[in-house]
């Protein structure tokens, strides 16, 4: 604790305040171990933790070989590492959790049971004992006079902070832009630690808006402590040791530049000495003329922006700082007090405008995103997205306070032109457009690809995917995400460059741009995007109609299918006339047992050899001899075994079980197979439904399991003997089966 | 009204066995099952069945592109990943698999629904069935939803060498969207589509708005309905929308889709029309006294099918079906009940009833445009249809109904619900 507060000079004083205050009263080192149990939104952590990791992984590790990620244990299960750092750390190291022998703690941290310890250790030993002492060895380095004990205490204030920031936000909006700061500083520090690491990626992090938010901030806040000056000294001796980095002064001099920027930023939102870091605008203005060198006028439009933004907070800054000289969260208040101010510009943003907002945030990260990945050596371009992010927070504001009304409001948007470059807003959309321009150039690339997949809408992707519980409701979900799935993938699939660690959020902003496209303004821009699917039109699409002359073309008279009922010889007639049509089931029997299984059975196997015997050899045109679960006869009983075991061991895979049918049963050909699948399988696991949940039968989804499958199908040994005569005299067929059935009715019927 | 109609049911065995593959929702089987349970009810009696002739290649060809019918004659399961370029080109693959027999399947239905038309051309039959044909969204040279050849549009094309104008109707609960762009510029085929439309609902086609270009213009008439609509509201939709299509455009034969998706319950459909209400659609059509061609489609739970499918053959047939389906093999599927009608289930409709006026509104007012602008003159077929009133065709005519009781029963057109679901006051206070 001591060190700690050693690294900073008098001016920082109220943070050491705050921060300490967070220490004395979130965790003290003797936590008990529930204390640190995971909490899952830490995504934003995480992400950073899986680029340092990467990076690390692949650029530091003292063993060349590769190691995969994700880690798998021994029985295949992924091992969130991050999770798994995070509880040894918190526990106290590699050791500390040996010694304690928590290890089965930390396995069920990981969400992976007792069982799981030797892998976890193992996985723990073998991704991040050298991360961790590499991390250890750095903060070494730097805090010399803070010594190993400071450093570490920073990476378990950081754990502590993150906690407290996150159960805070979850009880207390208030405290959260107070501990919005402190997290974001925290991270910075990790980051900054890793930076030796990081250089080459600092870009990604870039890209990481949330990162950004308070980046620049708690940047400078970190440039006020000793170590921190030396790391950046660091920083920048690796800018200039970079073997692609341009050495070139001017970079670096705006690299630093921008140190004084964030630094005088912070000052204010400090109130605390002006004079020496203060916060000017010439300043600023000179480092926008430098940036126009960088000859995007989306990043001079972005410093307009933020220049507004810190202008008013500037005043308020000195304000505040009369009114609350003793603030404990000075951060919170100036961050609420900027974005009031911030959300005064704007009046009338309702949803709409909210989503468009969150888009051009999207927008300007993505283009920071592509800019980088385009030119990764150009510090210009990491100006760039700064000040985009910037604009973005500022909007995000806006957003957030959309009802403020105290300063000018949106017109609509036809009347856009008749305004001024400076306004904010219309700042803002200079910079989407310019942005959404240079989307759209790198889209035109695959824009072929892109509509030819555009025309293939599938019907239901739902329906192919098995295991849907409950499709009713997945199916509802899906009609929606239909037709949007097409579009959102056009630029996933121009994206998959990025880093894998955020692709998610990559997916998911992507999401939102498309969606939000719909917004006016964007349609001018993206309109063949969102347009409407219209009929096609074109020889290739509509049918050639001959002109109708009045005049009778000649139908073919040829083919007119082939005559099949009724018989031609009429003797279908006779029965015609001794049965009425469409009679229903009849409800008495005089079975020994009705509605039994045998009674139906018979009854069933009653009316099929009455129809038989009626059509006649249509019964075999029509596959009648083929239907209901008599295909089974034709099957023996191991092959029926082989089938259904088969067809259960692959119920997860249909698709398997067809394509390796005929290896199983090499007898059968797919036909067959088809057959016996609906004519016994399932109607035998209907049935089976029926009796054991006759309310949950799901009608259609064959491949739905309800309860398991049933017991075989009952075999002729076990009906009485009058069915198996009568099956009998089926299957013996024939022409005089009438006469035959005339013969076995009264028997059946005593 | 004839004394009686002359039945053609077009069935081919061995539509049954194909399959589409796993955990595809459409199902040849259902047709098995149709089949089955329409002779279970022993409707064979009352008319005559045919097997339809595999349609050929040429006769295929007279709507698609002949590379396309070639390379659907030619792709096998083993053959297709040799041909990945020209599977995207056509869209086969998921929704429209390649699978055995894929072909074969093909030549039955659409042969079906090819005879089906030459028949009625001949005369040689009232009204014909095929249940196996009706896949409405092939296209002129790709596949799309389940749909390979468009058979709809051959019978169309084979119906419109002996008629000047053909109606196509089409209560699938997905936009009868091939038919549309294959008729799109013409005024000879007039389709009719009623459709869940929106939410990005597959194929995102069939907005109100659509209604035929060039010659076409105002041919192509556009239902598109919200989730959940019931037999009410929809039959009333339909029936005012038909009446008065039939009245403008005095079609010479009707072709009639009926997809089975649009019933309560469906897999993938949407809307909550109950077996019935669906087949009331089917009644009135049939008595408009055309020649009527009448396919399946769409659907996608079984046996629902196989019922909704077995009711329609016996309205053609104008035979009652008692409600307990008699035994046959596949009993077991219509369990717990065994009855052959299935209710709507208990769902929100989301179509208000000012919102299906404005629908109806909209489709007379596209009909009035065509009354002035007759392309082929309307006489050369004589008027001879009839339009039955919808709700006193179920009645007893031998039951006299005096003056006052009729009067009660005239609603307003643009009356679509009874009871608590009129929201009449609703619009009155707007």
């Amino acid at each position: 604790m001591e060190g700690w507060s050693n690294l900073r000079d008098d001016s920082s004083s109220h943070e050491v305040q705050s921060v300490e205050e967070d220490i004395g009263t979130s965790c003290d080192l003797d936590f008990p171990i529930e204390e640190c149990s995971f909490h899952t939104s830490k995504e934003r952590l995480r992400v950073l933790f899986d680029e340092v990791l990467v990076v690390f992984i692949r650029e530091k590790s003292a063993s060349k070989c590769i190691r995969p990620i994700p880690a798998l244990c021994g029985d295949g299960r992924v091992v969130d590492l991050f999770k798994l750092f995070w509880a040894v750390r918190k526990i106290g190291g590699y050791d500390a959790v040996s010694r304690k022998n928590v290890w089965g703690f930390v396995a069920e941290e990981c969400g992976l049971g007792f069982g799981a310890i030797p892998s976890v250790k193992l996985i723990y030993f073998k991704y991040l004992t050298g991360l961790d002492q590499w991390l250890w060895q750095i903060s070494k380095d730097r805090t010399v006079e803070g010594g190993e004990s400071g450093v570490f205490q920073k990476l378990d204030l950081l754990s502590r902070e993150l906690e407290t920031r996150f159960r805070g936000s979850l009880s207390d909006g208030r405290e959260k832009p107070e501990k919005d700061t402190n997290i974001s500083r925290l991270e910075h520090i990790k980051s900054v630690k890793q930076y030796p690491a990081v250089i080459g990626r600092f870009s990604e992090n870039v890209d990481n808006p949330e990162f950004l938010e308070d980046s620049d901030e708690s940047f400078c806040c970190y440039n006020d402590f000793p170590q921190a000056q030396r790391v950046t000294g660091k920083f920048t001796c690796k800018i200039h040791d970079g073997p692609d980095r341009s050495t070139d002064d001017d970079d670096d001099g705006r690299f630093w530049v921008d140190n004084d920027f964030g630094k005088s930023a912070k000052r204010i939102t400090e109130n605390a000495v002006d004079e020496a870091h203060g916060f000017s605008n010439r300043q600023i203005d000179d480092k926008g003329k430098s940036c126009v060198v960088v000859n995007d006028n989306v990043v001079v439009l972005g410093k307009k922006i933020i220049n507004k933004v810190h202008h008013p907070a500037d005043k308020i800054a000195d304000n505040e700082y009369e009114r609350f000289p003793a603030k404990e969260n000075d951060d919170g208040i100036l961050a609420e007090e900027l974005s009031s101010k911030a959300q005064n510009l704007l009046e009338n943003f309702i949803d709409e405008e909210r989503k468009f907002i969150a888009q051009i945030g999207n927008d300007v990260v993505m283009s920071a995103r592509s800019v980088v990945g385009t030119e990764p050596d150009s510090w210009k371009k990491k100006h760039e997205s700064q000040y985009l992010t910037r604009m973005l927070n500022w909007m995000t504001y806006v957003a957030k306070h959309s009802d403020d009304p105290a300063i000018g409001k949106i017109p609509e948007c036809s009347k856009w032109k008749d305004h001024g470059h400076e306004e904010f807003w219309i700042q803002a959309l200079f910079v989407r457009e310019t942005l959404l321009i240079r989307r759209h150039s790198k889209r035109n690339a695959d824009e072929s690809f892109q509509q030819d997949q555009q025309k293939k809408i599938r019907v239901h992707p739902a329906v192919y995917e098995d295991n849907v519980p409950n499709h009713q409701l997945a199916e509802k979900l899906i009609h929606s995400t239909r037709l949007p799935s097409l579009t959102v993938s056009h630029p996933c699939s121009r994206c998959n460059s990025s880093e894998a660690g955020t692709s998610n959020i990559n997916i998911h902003q992507k999401a939102n741009v498309e969606s939000s496209l719909k917004e006016p303004v964007a349609a001018t821009t993206n309109s063949q995007d969102q347009s409407e699917k219209h009929v096609f039109v074109g020889p290739l699409f509509q049918a050639k109609i001959p002109e109708w002359t009045g005049a009778l073309t000649e139908s073919d008279s040829k083919w007119l299918g082939t005559h099949i009922w009724p018989p031609e010889d009429g003797k279908g007639k006779s029965i015609v006339e001794l049965d009425p049509i469409g009679k229903g089931r009849q409800r008495l029997c005089n079975c020994q047992f009705p509605n039994s299984v045998e009674c139906m059975r018979f009854h069933i196997a009653e009316k099929r050899l009455k129809l038989k015997c009626e059509l006649g050899l249509p019964f075999y045109h029509w596959q009648f001899n083929r239907m209901g679960e008599e295909v089974s006869l034709s099957w023996t009983k191991e092959e029926e075994q082989r089938f259904k075991d088969t067809m259960r061991l692959h119920a997860a895979f249909p698709k398997k079980f067809w394509n390796n049918a005929r290896r199983f049963l090499p007898s059968k050909t797919r036909e067959q197979l088809v057959s016996y699948y609906f004519n016994v399988f399932l109607v035998q696991r209907r049935s089976y439904q029926n009796r054991v949940c006759p309310n949950d039968i799901d009608s259609d989804d064959d491949e739905k399991e309800c309860g398991s499958i049933g017991e075989a199908f009952i075999s002729c040994e076990n009906l009485d003997q009058i069915t198996i005569d009568i099956w009998k005299l089926q299957f013996g067929g024939g022409r005089g089966c009438l006469a035959a059935w005339a013969k076995i009715l009264p028997s059946i019927l005593k | 009204m004839r004394s009686k109609d002359k039945i053609a049911y077009f069935y081919d065995g061995d539509v049954g066995n194909v399959y589409f593959g796993p955990s595809h929702p459409m199902k040849p089987h259902r047709l098995c099952m149709t089949h089955h349970l329409v002779l279970s009810y022993e409707l064979h009696n009352k008319m005559e069945i045919y097997r339809p002739h595999k349609a050929y290649p040429v006769e295929l060809a007279q709507f698609h592109s002949a590379d396309y019918v070639e390379f659907l004659n030619r792709i096998t399961p083993d053959t297709q990943a040799l041909f990945s370029n020209e599977m995207v080109k056509y869209n086969l693959g998921e929704d429209c698999p390649v699978f055995e027999n894929l072909f074969e399947f093909c030549q039955i239905y659409a042969g079906g629904t090819i005879d089906a038309a030459r028949r009625l051309n001949n005369q040689l039959c009232d009204i014909a069935i095929n249940w196996a044909g009706g896949l409405h969204h092939a296209k002129k040279c790709e596949a799309s939803g389940f749909c390979y050849v468009n058979d709809l549009v051959l019978g169309i094309l084979e119906l419109l060498k002996h008629h000047a104008r053909v109606l196509y109707i089409d209560i699938d609960v997905h936009h009868g969207d091939g038919v549309e762009e294959a008729f799109y510029f013409t005024d000879r085929v007039m389709t009719v589509s009623f459709h869940k439309y929106g939410d990005m609902f597959f194929p995102g086609t069939g907005d109100l708005k659509d209604v035929g270009e060039r010659e076409g213009k105002f041919y192509a008439i556009n239902v598109p309905l919200k989730d959940g609509i019931d037999d009410t509201s929809f039959c009333r939709l339909f029936k005012l929308v038909i009446t008065k299509v039939v009245e403008t455009y005095q079609p010479g034969a009707i072709v009639l889709q009926c997809g089975a998706d649009s019933l309560a319950g469906d897999r993938l459909g949407c809307f909550n029309l109950s077996i019935e209400g669906h087949a009331a659609c089917v009644r009135l059509v049939k008595n408009l006294n055309l020649p009527l061609l009448v396919t399946g489609g769409g659907g996608y739970t079984k046996e629902n099918v196989a019922r909704c499918w077995t009711v329609e053959t016996g309205i053609l047939l104008d035979a009652e079906l008692p409600d307990e389906i008699p035994e046959n093999d596949y009993i077991k599927y219509f369990a717990p009940d065994y009855s052959l009608k299935i209710p709507s289930g208990p769902m929100e409709n989301l179509n208000s009833k000012s919102y299906l006026n404005s629908i109806r509104q909209q489709v007379h007012e596209n009909l009035r445009s065509i009354q002035h602008s007759p392309s082929v003159q309307l006489q050369e077929v004589p008027p001879d249809f009839y339009i039955p009133d919808f709700d006193e065709d179920e009645q007893n005519p031998d039951e006299r109904v005096n003056r006052h009781k009729k009067d009660k029963q005239i609603q307003r057109d643009d009356e679509y619900y009874a009871g608590d679901n009129d929201n009449d006051h609703i619009m009155d206070d707007a």
